[in-house]
Formats: structure tokens, sequence, C-alpha cells
């Protein structure tokens, strides 16, 4: 089971990961829709009060492409043999585990906690007022972690597959791709 | 049970020279010190595999179909055992 959760990418063919991805990400892109969750980067969430169906297909395929061309690019760095679908497979595969993130601008109740824990930053005591907000921020937070480590477990090891790669110099490597798609991203949404 | 070939020594992990060969009809022996073949070098494992890419006319599509793993995770171990032939060459 612990593979499978954590290394699909072992076993299952590129067809079906593809697929699976490609119905994963739709589903992404609709709850971002419905929660009103905005991604400007992989790992970058905004919770908003209004968002545009088109927009958020849109922040999503720039992601999804920023990051399967700069590791296909360093995955032929690392080996010739890299193939363009394993790569696109992992990045689609592995921003599925952030479906659950939209989940919390339910009822854009994200976006009224964030709006109430910054207003009573300016209060004098702000433990007071945000003494409510506080322990659900934290467990959202906790989710939005987890998600994460999942997130950069997948992306490493379909990666790992994708290119053979092995070593300290290939790890290095990929968390620099890792920083470098963060930042692109950003700059491009 | 089938005796596996040992090709590492199981004290000192180095690796192993067939010191003696006899034919059973007629008891002949042969004394020396003789390299394994390449092939022979590898883990059983390896051999299996090389096994399986032949007789799957080195499909590894056809290979990971049958293994039941992804395309990219069959080159991998393709590619691992490559490098270790090469290595092997190298050393002998």
């Amino acid at each position: 089971m612990k593979k499978y959760l954590l290394n699909p990418f072992q076993n299952y063919s590129e067809r079906q990961l593809l697929i699976v991805g490609f119905l994963g990400n739709a589903l992404l892109v609709l709850l971002c829709f419905h929660f009103k969750t905005k991604f400007i980067g992989n790992l970058k969430t905004i919770p908003l009060n209004s968002i545009e169906l088109k927009n958020v297909i849109v922040q999503h395929l720039i992601i999804v492409a920023i990051t399967t061309l700069l590791f296909f690019g360093l995955g032929k760095y690392l080996n010739s043999k890299t193939r363009f679908i394993d790569i696109l497979v992992t990045c689609l595969v592995s921003r599925i585990v952030f479906c659950i993130i939209p989940f919390i601008n339910y009822n854009n109740n994200m976006f009224e906690i964030t709006k109430s824990v910054l207003g009573s930053l300016t209060t004098v005591n702000p433990e007071k007022t945000m003494a409510n907000d506080l322990p659900i921020l934290l467990f959202f937070t906790a989710i939005v972690l987890i998600s994460t480590v999942w997130f950069f477990i997948l992306l490493y090891n379909g990666f790992k597959t994708a290119t053979n790669a092995k070593g300290t110099k290939s790890i290095l490597l990929f968390i620099t791709a890792c920083i470098l798609s963060e930042i692109l991203t950003r700059i491009l949404i | 049970m089938k005796a596996k070939l040992p090709v590492n020594c199981p004290s000192c992990q180095n690796a192993m020279f067939v010191a003696e060969l006899h034919c059973t009809v007629c008891e002949t022996k042969v004394s020396g010190s003789y390299s394994l073949p390449l092939l022979l070098q590898l883990l059983e494992d390896e051999q299996q595999f090389v096994l399986q890419f032949f007789l799957s006319s080195g499909s590894l599509k056809e290979m990971a179909t049958q293994m039941g793993n992804s395309y990219p995770t069959v080159r991998n171990k393709l590619d691992d055992i490559i490098t270790k032939i090469n290595h092997l060459k190298n050393k002998n």
C-alpha cells in the first residue's frame, strides 16, 4: 500500500498514470474553482472571494508546464534516455495530493479566518481575538504541510524513476529545479 | 532444492573463480583457475532479467507488462546491469 501511495511510478504504466493524472488535475481545477482557491505556484495557495474558471485552468496549465519543462530539461541532463511522458505523469500525479487543499476554503472559511487573524494583529490583545481562529488555522496548516511533504515524495520518486537519478548531485539539482519552478510560476501567475 | 552458483565469496565478497571441472561420465578432472563468464558473474535476479530480456526479443515494453512494472523501472534495471557488466569487463 505504502509503495502505491508514495511511488506509483514504479509499477503503473505511463498510460494508466496519464489518465489518473489528467482526471486528478481536472478534479483539482474544479475544486479550486468551487472553493475559490488560487494556486500561484506548486506550493502557494491563496483563498479568494471570487475566481474565474478560465483563470484557474490557465494557472494550473502554467504550473504543470513550467514544472514539467524544468524537470524534463534536468532529466535529459542527468540521463539522455529520460522520456517527456514520464516527467509529465510525475508532475500530474504528484499534484493530485493538493486536491485536499481547496476544501480548506470551504464556504470561504479560510478567506475569513485569514482576514480575521490579520485584522486581530492590529488590536490591543491579539492573542484574545485570535484564540478561536488560531487552532483552526494550525489544523489547516498541518494538512497543508502533510500534503506538501507527500507531493515532494511523489515528485522525487517519479523523477528518480524517470531519470534513474542517483547520488547527491542529482538530489541537489532536483532541489534547485523545485526552487526554480516555484520562482518561475510565481513570476508568471 | 536447486543449488545456486555462488559468484561472490561468502566470506570476503570477492569474485569467485572456477578451480576444478569434472566430467560426470568418465570422471576426468581439470584443475586450474578460470574466471566465470561475464553473465555468470551477475546476481541471480540480474541473470533472470537478462534471460527474460532475451526471450522477449529485447522489448522492454513487453517485459514491463510481464513483470508488472512500469517501462522506466525496467529500463533503469537494464541500465544498471549494463553499467555493472561494463564495470566487470574493465575489471577482468
